[in-house]
């Protein structure tokens, strides 16, 4: 099979789905998309099903030309896109004809662009997904970031698939560098920490460290200490907030290890967790408590809406 | 055994068995863990054992944080848990280890910081079986516990940058094998010549939480046979 022959991987550009569920008992990660907000509307804009694989390209500088003609749709970061030398929107369905060649310039607000095709790309599952996850080698093209002559297969589509560019409603489209409230869902060893440091935790605004991955966001400001130092390892939700004895949190995201052992304050709700993934290092954040149904129904509906 | 459930997330509870580790607890947890994957697996999207608690994954989009916590309560009922006969969980593995010099960089460093010779270490630790607490850190990397207390010292201060696969390693109370070449601070003690995380298999750990190790030291040239079937 044909597709999109890689010219310029970018710094760390990577084949990524939803995740790799059932398998976190093994010590496997899940992986998956960063910001799911982006990429499931990139898949949504191609009337693909939300698990498609598609691409997740981290700060941009990637070029890719067609084998074969195909539609595509890029979201997240703004980074300037370019079809053949001539400028193109971001948040919206492009079509691109054999021996075309497009460019993700560096991007200028967020942290990952997500480019998917019609029917996703084609690669072989691992665990269930084609996530990749380049500390455990799995998913992708075996089990690592883009490089340069990569192809990402995938299959051709007809110009006449749609009568028109599709594109994201304009209110629909976020700001990656509007200030940023995390909602948290109290929990884990909520109780082993103080009045006070909770009420610092929720009070005083964050920063997000360089040292942020896609393990997770370490972020600075005013320290918060728990009760207790260490705690047996145990299973770390998405999003979770770890507080080391530093007192600095940090944020755990998609490719977080399975275990950790330090005491947590609670976790965020996934849908901003998303969102702090674009927030680049330096950007201010703060926190806001939510409650459990209020969460689960906002994420309801955010599921319910990219199932539709 | 006290169960307490305590809301992870949006979507994740975490069961707390003990606040304590015990051998025969994470038998129950792994117990507990089929008996879950058994009654509720349209509803379960992940479950994570580790020492004393359990972290359940559930679909919120078929399932309310209220329903999934009487849903869990019902299946793991103590007197089910602790007499489940249906459920025999944990098998008994043993892994061939070699304690050659050339596969065990930390035996002659370990020697002197412990005050054991070579055969002593190796008697102490072939002469247990160890139960599986965790496994995490990498996939396949399990924390097997727990170690004789002679054998007992902290982990590097400087970690190596890489630890090949099939590592045979101790740090604390804890024994383990790197199932992949990663960076690490355990003390190396020798090499397993069996893959312990193999991603082609339907099972791909050789063991899991609630299984238990044993290990049984190997020649040189029976270490290399094996590596060779590989």
């Amino acid at each position: 099979m044909s597709g999109l022959r890689v010219i310029k991987p970018g710094p760390f550009s990577l084949i990524q789905d939803l995740g790799r569920f059932g398998y976190q008992h093994y010590g496997v990660t899940t992986g998956g998309a960063l910001d799911e907000h982006a990429a499931r509307w990139a898949n949504r804009l191609l009337e693909n099903t939300a698990d498609k694989a598609l691409l997740e390209v981290t700060l941009g500088n990637l070029e890719l030309q067609a084998e074969h003609s195909v539609w595509i749709a890029i979201t997240g970061a703004d980074c300037p896109i370019q079809i053949n030398n001539e400028s193109c929107a971001g948040w919206q369905t492009h079509f691109l004809e054999k021996g075309d060649r497009i460019t993700l310039g560096w991007a200028r607000n967020g942290q990952r662009a997500y480019l998917a095709v019609k029917g996703g790309f084609s690669l072989r599952p691992e665990f269930g997904s084609c996530s990749t996850v380049v500390r455990e080698g799995l998913g992708g093209i075996e089990g690592k970031a883009l490089a340069v002559e990569d192809l990402l297969p995938c299959q051709n589509s007809c110009s006449d698939d749609f009568i028109c560019n599709r594109g994201v409603p304009y209110r629909s489209i976020p700001d990656y560098s509007a200030p940023t409230t995390l909602r948290v869902i109290s929990g884990y060893q909520i109780d082993n920490f103080s009045q006070q440091s909770r009420s610092t935790f929720y009070s005083t605004p964050y920063k997000v460290k360089v040292e942020s991955d896609r393990m997770g966001y370490r972020l600075e400001g005013a320290g918060v200490s728990a009760e207790i130092t260490g705690i047996f390892s145990e299973g770390i939700a998405f999003g979770a907030i770890q507080i080391p004895p530093d007192g600095q949190p940090i944020i755990m995201l998609k490719d977080r290890q399975t275990l950790g052992g330090y005491p947590k304050i609670g976790t965020l709700l996934p849908i901003d967790a998303f969102r702090l993934s674009q927030c680049r290092p330096g950007t201010e954040v703060c926190f806001e408590p939510i409650s459990l149904a209020e969460g689960q129904e906002i994420m309801r509906q955010f599921y319910q809406f990219f199932s539709a | 055994m006290q169960l307490r459930i305590e809301t992870a997330g949006v979507d994740s509870l975490l069961l707390r068995f003990s606040d304590r580790v015990e051998p025969e607890l994470i038998s129950s947890i792994g117990t507990a863990c089929n008996l879950l994957e058994s009654a509720l697996d349209d509803l379960i999207v992940d479950l994570v054992p580790s020492y004393t608690t359990l972290l359940v994954v559930y679909d919120l989009n078929r399932v309310t944080e209220q329903e999934i916590r009487s849903q869990v309560l019902s299946v793991l009922q103590p007197e089910q848990i602790l007499s489940s006969e249906k459920l025999v969980v944990g098998k008994t593995v043993v892994l061939p280890v070699c304690y050659e010099p050339s596969l065990a960089p930390d035996m002659e460093p370990l020697q002197k910081a412990l005050g054991l010779t070579r055969e002593e270490i190796i008697q102490l630790h072939t002469g247990r079986t160890y139960q599986v607490y965790a496994v995490g850190f990498s996939p396949g990397f399990g924390y097997l516990g727990e170690l004789d207390q002679r054998l007992q010292l902290p982990r590097h201060a400087t970690p190596r940058t890489r630890v090949p696969a099939g590592s045979v390693a101790i740090a604390e109370a804890n024994t383990a094998v790197y199932p992949q070449e990663t960076p690490g601070g355990w003390w190396l003690i020798g090499s397993a010549p069996l893959p312990v995380f193999d991603k082609t298999k339907v099972d791909p750990c050789l063991f899991v939480v609630g299984d238990r190790v044993k290990f049984e030291a190997i020649s040189l040239s029976e270490y290399q046979r094996l590596e060779a079937l590989r």
